[in-house]
């Protein structure tokens, strides 16, 4: 069985959430680099995972339900 | 009839994501504010309560039952800065003498129990937004009911202080709220937008011919009311006219309903090249369709039906095959010819048919035309 995603990133949007996610996910929760206060680095980390995940399978459910689509417009262009 | 159809409230904008940003920021900054207020009224609490534990510890309880009783010797063996001691008795207030007491200080007796924050004392806010902390010791003497108030100017860490404390704390918060805040408003304000635009779709195919994209009798008869009201305003005239295609069932007949169809389309195209932007063209039904002619003088009107008959005669070219149709062009005149809608259309149709008997052409309502019919 084939699962199909539906997709509404594009290849510059992935690997910019790509690397804001790694970067949230290292200087919050990991190193503690930007703050050590809890709830910060939960909401850090909480981001970052988001941000890595969506960018994985490019695609973004907030995307979705406010109608943007970034592939659209590198289709277009 | 309702008089609103042209009222066109789905063209504003939605201006949702400027409203909702502009007043989660007012949101942001009046819990900014009351977050900071807070915070320096526990600070005053916490300076209360080290001022009890402190005096307590540096007195000791037996110079404080002394001072409760109003002698002040305790007072002269130790050095208490900026610290004020007064006596409650009866409701009055009274300094106890000191050295150190030389600044004159104001007190109403009113305030400190309106200002109380626990058991152990409060605070006043001066008018320069410095803080006066106070705790009282109340006498165990049961004859003795005095209490012992001693006032303490208190001096806050400041703003940079607590401003630390969020940017460790409150900082990455608020700009989740606020990422999540600008999210909402854009899910929000899409919503709106699909919301209107479905209102918008909805009154098009309410006001207007599906197959020809004209308004329909509807909208025709709305803007006619309308036009009549300004008109009377302004003593002006204007020229309503009923179209009728001669023809056209023998096209439906004898070619099948798509190519009467592509011919309503095509004499719509032809009656919108011809209009201004006050004059209104609306399909009536079947093959019958209104022109409404604004603000020109009677030749004016002849020509511009003349330009229009001229061109609904024109060949039309229905996919493969090319026809030629006639059409009756009845007109009636506001206010001459009728000074409500009814009787204008009314008027207009007898013209019509006068003409439609003539073999088309066009013709300009005159009262006889209602004995013609009949006849």
């Amino acid at each position: 069985m084939q699962i199909k995603f539906k997709r509404n990133m594009n290849k510059f949007d992935r690997g910019f959430r790509a690397i804001a996610g790694s970067t949230l996910l290292i200087l919050g929760p990991v190193t503690e680099y930007i703050t050590t206060d809890g709830l910060s680095g939960i909401i850090m980390g909480v981001l970052g995972t988001l941000a890595l995940i969506s960018a994985f399978f490019s695609y973004c459910i907030l995307y979705e339900v406010t109608g943007f689509d970034t592939t659209k417009r590198s289709d277009e262009s | 009839m309702p008089d609103t159809f042209d009222t066109t409230i789905y063209d504003e904008k939605p201006r949702f994501l400027s409203i909702f940003l502009v007043t989660t920021l007012i949101g942001i900054l009046f819990i900014s504010l009351a977050v900071y207020r807070a915070s320096r009224e526990l600070e005053v609490i916490h300076e209360v309560d080290n001022m009890h534990r402190l005096l307590y510890s540096m007195l000791g309880e037996q110079k404080i039952a002394k001072l409760i009783r109003g002698d002040h010797t305790p007072l002269q063996s130790i050095s208490m800065v900026d610290y004020h001691f007064f006596i409650i008795s009866d409701k009055q207030i009274q300094r106890l003498h000191s050295e150190t007491q030389d600044k004159p200080l104001h007190l109403d007796i009113a305030d400190f129990e309106s200002t109380r924050v626990n058991k152990r004392g409060g605070y006043i806010e001066e008018d320069d937004g410095s803080f006066l902390t106070w705790i009282n010791f109340t006498g165990k003497d049961k004859h003795n009911q005095h209490q012992l108030l001693v006032v303490h100017t208190f001096e806050s860490a400041g703003v940079d202080a607590i401003s630390h404390v969020y940017q460790k704390r409150i900082i990455i918060p608020a700009f989740f709220y606020l990422w999540l805040m600008i999210w909402v408003a854009l899910i929000f304000n899409h919503l709106l937008k699909k919301v209107k635009n479905q209102q918008k779709q909805m009154r098009h195919m309410a006001l207007h011919d599906p197959l020809t994209g004209l308004p329909n009798r509807n909208l025709m008869e709305d803007r006619l009311t309308k036009l009549m009201k300004s008109i009377r305003r302004d003593q002006k005239k204007f020229a309503f006219s009923l179209i009728d295609l001669d023809g056209f069932k023998a096209i439906n007949d004898n070619y099948g309903h798509a190519y009467g169809d592509e011919l309503l389309r095509q004499v719509a195209r032809r009656l919108e090249s011809v209009l201004r932007e006050s004059d209104t063209a609306a399909r009536f039904g079947g093959d019958e369709f209104t022109l409404m002619l604004d603000g020109v003088d009677e030749h004016n009107w002849y020509a511009a039906f003349i330009r229009v008959l001229t061109l609904l005669v024109e060949p039309y070219t229905l996919f493969d095959k090319t026809i030629t149709i006639n059409a009756s062009i009845g007109i009636a005149i506001y206010p001459m010819h009728g000074e409500d809608a009814e009787t204008l259309m009314h008027n207009a149709d007898e013209a019509m048919y006068t003409i439609k008997a003539e073999d088309g052409g066009i013709r300009i309502f005159e009262t006889n035309d209602s004995l013609v019919q009949q006849g």
